[in-house]
């Protein structure tokens, strides 16, 4: 009696000290958790905060941005990096002679930079001015007409036809680099290749 | 006399003095307390402001790249969606490029940049499009070009859409309609088109 007696007692003991044991184990797991959770979280908010803040930032008002490719030549060579201001766009200012970004009509994944020719309703040539019969089109409405600086070695719309106002993303307006070409940027080489009849 | 003027001259002076710095001192009073008060207003303007653009920019991309609520409005895509109905749309798609024939898209509209419209897909870029009444003798159809979609509404004898404008760029896609909110009687997900394909079959 006496040996079962201790042994429940014995038994009894180590149910105390594994329970406490485990207990405190478990709060300090849920500690360091709570802990590594709250960092995080707090981490991500932060993170989504000021990322929406930056986008907002680049759609409303502008960004740095670079420039690929020979069609703008030489306006903008390959690989200059340039200052686009995106308030023009959502202010219905974009005007004939301003170079701007656009989503590719044939490629929605890239962006294309080119000068606007025509807005809507303008006359538009659209072969070269040295055919003998020249002939033009109408820009449609909520379209505008984009041609490259470098006309030689540019898909624009002489190619794929007047892009729908939509698509334009902003404007350029400022060259940054290289610095020995820094300051706002040139009107068309090219000249004005509106109709005059 | 000579004296006697310095001396009031001076006394003068030295009232003049006491004068100005009681004024300067109640004066610096003013200033300080209008200091604090427009400090305090513009301290807590300048909070209201910063709040009002966090939480405007998370509202926004939470629109863009996600989702929201739209109403729509017009006959164009009767009787699936009538006019003043509210539907839920989606944006993801639309970024991850898995937009599909058959999903009805809230896209910029090509003819006026500041309006949407709100049309079914019926042709991805290289599909083949009937482009008149399948009930003409003389069948055309065009492809269409790629990087563009062929959107046509639910009411085809009340909407102006690609056949009128033809094939709209994929870029001017704003996301993907697929819930109706309101009204209640019609509450859930959108259906199929009521026109059956119009895909070419040759």
């Amino acid at each position: 009696m006496f040996f079962s007696g201790s042994l429940a007692t014995a038994l009894k003991i180590e149910c105390i000290v594994e329970q406490t044991y485990g207990q405190w184990w478990q709060s300090l797991h849920r500690t360091m958790l709570r802990g590594v959770l709250g960092k995080t979280f707090r981490l991500i908010g932060y993170t989504i905060q000021y990322g929406c803040i930056a986008h907002c930032a680049f759609e409303y008002i502008g960004g740095v941005v670079m420039c690929s490719g020979p069609s703008m030549e030489p306006t903008i060579q390959n690989s200059d990096i340039v200052f686009a201001e995106n308030l023009s766009r959502h202010f219905y200012g974009i005007q004939r002679g301003d170079i701007v970004i656009a989503k590719s009509p044939t490629d929605p994944k890239s962006n294309i930079c080119k000068r606007v020719i025509g807005l809507e309703g303008d006359k538009i040539l659209t072969n070269s001015p040295s055919d003998f019969f020249k002939s033009h089109s109408y820009v449609p409405t909520g379209h505008v007409w984009l041609e490259g600086d470098n006309l030689q070695n540019s898909t624009d719309s002489r190619y794929y036809g007047p892009i729908p106002y939509g698509l334009i993303r902003g404007r350029i307006f400022f060259k940054i680099w290289p610095l020995s070409d820094f300051g706002f940027l040139r009107d068309s080489p090219n000249g004005h290749r509106f109709s005059d009849d």
